[in-house]
Parts: structure tokens; sequence; C-alpha cells
């Protein structure tokens, strides 16, 4: 009685165990693998594709561009800052939520923490400006 | 018990055989999940990049679609079509591919419902045609302004019998000159750069409509190019 249960239960444990190996080694192929972050890619985009835009834009009152005319001053990023806005805002798609950043002020909307953003920073002769995006 | 040790003998036999079967067929599944797994990435990653590369062509500088770095031409857009697509970017052979301005499908060489799209914020600008009639009065020698810049302007003249269009300047250079007299429709490149004057030299009065000026501003308007592959 006891033999036979021995005899019996070997290979099957075994196998038992080969299969749960097996498995194992499966699941790290099938859940291990993390997808690739492609939201990050796009966001870094639309970023770019929006500071490009930007930056090919005539100023209304001075300096070479429009972002080179919102990094000018304190007063410069008050009387600018909403036409910004509002320029991003016709932009992006409806989807995606933004912020610039100047060294005089942020425009646009606050930056939830946590959710992952794509951002671009061009220099100009008045500082950096940065470009945020990311998803609503 | 003799008999039972022949049993036992049989019975293993059998367990090693299931075993086997067991393990292999396992092993069988985990290698064609393993192979999907990275049959799946590789794809996508591919349909990314090539989905990436080719958006960026298209709103490159150089690109057939585009005026400026993220600046398409409508007129170019409006021309684009699927054979583009198989003729002047043959790497994507193979590969089917979308390429679609908001919601309209500019090209397309095959269904990518499963693709991967890559999307590019871009600016569409087109010359649209504007008209001046300037109200000029009397004599004298006018100056329009012209209030948008164009690449372009189509001069039609139409002066009464007793005057004469001798010259017209652009921003002070002579463009059109004729002593006896200039009349009919004149097409002159501006440069679209910078705000365009016209002078117009007359020798005798001028009425509303003698002279009618056709430019060709720039509207832009943002946009959103997609391109999905499908590999």
């Amino acid at each position: 009685m006891r033999d036979g249960r021995g005899q019996l239960s070997t290979p099957v444990a075994e196998a038992g165990l080969g299969v749960i190996l097996i498995f194992a080694v499966v699941t790290t192929f099938a859940l291990g693998v993390p997808a690739p972050d492609t939201q990050q890619a796009q966001l870094d985009l639309y970023a770019e594709d929006t500071a490009t835009a930007l930056s090919g834009e005539a100023p209304l009152h001075q300096d070479a561009t429009r972002l080179t005319e919102l990094a000018r001053s304190e007063g410069a990023f008050e009387r600018e800052h909403e036409r910004a806005d509002r320029r991003l805002d016709e932009l992006l798609p409806d989807n995606v939520l933004y912020q610039i950043e100047t060294d005089h002020g942020i425009a646009g909307m606050e930056r939830p923490a946590g959710v992952p953003y794509g951002s671009t920073t061009i220099p100009t002769e008045h500082g950096d400006v940065t470009i945020r995006v990311w998803y609503a | 018990m003799r008999g039972d040790s022949s049993a036992r003998g049989q019975a293993n036999l059998v367990a090693l055989a299931v075993a086997v079967v067991v393990l292999t067929a396992a092993l069988g599944v985990g290698l064609a999940i393993a192979d999907g797994a990275f049959g799946d990435a590789e794809r996508d990653a591919t349909e990314r990049a090539t989905a990436a590369s080719l958006a960026e062509t298209l709103v490159h500088p150089d690109s057939s679609l585009s005026a400026r770095h993220n600046v398409l031409n409508a007129s170019a857009v409006a021309q684009f079509e699927s054979w583009d697509l198989d003729n002047r970017h043959t790497a994507l052979e193979g590969h089917d591919v979308t390429v679609r301005l908001d919601d309209e499908t500019l090209a397309t060489t095959g269904d990518t419902t499963a693709g991967t799209t890559i999307r590019r914020i871009v600016l569409v600008e087109e010359r649209q045609s504007a008209t001046r009639t300037p109200g000029l009065s009397g004599t004298g020698n006018p100056a329009v302004t012209l209030p948008r810049r164009t690449d372009r302007v189509v001069l039609t003249l139409d002066p009464d019998d007793d005057t004469t269009v001798s010259t017209v300047r652009i921003d002070e250079r002579v463009e059109l000159h004729n002593d006896s007299g200039l009349a009919g429709e004149h097409e002159i490149a501006v440069s679209p750069l910078e705000t365009a004057t016209l002078g117009i030299e007359a020798n005798g009065e001028l009425s509303e409509g003698d002279v009618r000026i056709e430019y060709f501003p720039v509207r832009t308007r943002s946009a959103v190019l997609e391109v999905t592959v499908d590999a």
C-alpha cells in the first residue's frame, strides 16, 4: 500500500512540477513583458509639434517669435499668456491638455501628479520655454 | 503482493507516458504563447517605427506635402493620393498604410483597422483669393497697401479713354510700364515675406473700379495628421 502510493505518484508529481515550471516561464512572457510606453512618445510628438508651430508664428508686438515674446518679461507674459493659452487650445486635439512654462510663470492648465506627460523645451533669447501636454 | 508488483510496474509506465504527454503539451502551449508575445511586440514596434517615420517625412520641410516644418500646403494635400504612398515611399511596400488629415482620408493602401497610429499636429495653409477695389478718385498717383501678405497680385486695369496708366510700382520697384497706357489683366509675382504697396502712376483721372487688385493671402488652420500602419 505504502509502496504503491509512492511508486505511482513520483512521475505524476514530476510531471506536475514540470508543468508548473513551464507555465511559470510562460507567465513571464505573457505578463512579464511590459507594454511599451506608447503614450509617452505620442505626447512628446504633440509637444514638439506645438512648439514648432508656435516658433513659426510672428509675434504681436516685438521679438522674433511668439515664444520669445512670451518669455521676454513678466509684463510681456502677463499680456501674452492668455493668447498663448488660446493658441495651444486651438492647436491641440480636444483630449490633450497643456501648460506652457516660462521663467515668468505658467499658462494653461495645472498638471495633475502621476499622469504621463510629454514635454519639450525651447531655448529662447530670454530663457527656456517648456510646453507640457498630457491626456485629459 | 506479487500481482501488485507487476500492476505497479504497468501503472508506473502509464503514469510516465501520461507525464511525458502532459509535459510535451505544456511545453508546446508555452512555446506558442511565448512566440505570440514576441511576435506581437516586434510587430507593434515595427508598425510604430514605420508610422512615426512616415509621419516625420510628411511634415518635414522637404516633403512634397509641406510648405514649412509642420505646415502643410492645402493644394499639395488635395493632390496627395494613394499613388504617392506606393511610388514615393517605396519602403512601405508590404505594409497597409492610411494617411488621414483630421477625419478625411487622404490616402490608403489597405485596411489598417488593427494598425498603430501616430498623430502629428500640423498647420494647413491655403491661399485664398481676395479682391480689393480701391476707392480712387481724381488725379494723382494713388498708392494702395494690401492688407495681407501675398505671393502674387493680379491687377486688372480698365481706365477711361482719356486716362493713361503708365506705370505700376510695387514697393517702389517698377513692375509694369507702358507709355501709351496699360490695360487688361496683369499678374505680378511679389515677395510673400513683406506687405506689398502698389503705386499707380496715372496721367488723368481714375475712379473706383478702374483698378481691381486680386491678391492671395494665406489662411492657416490647425489639423491633426494621422498615419496608421498595419504591418
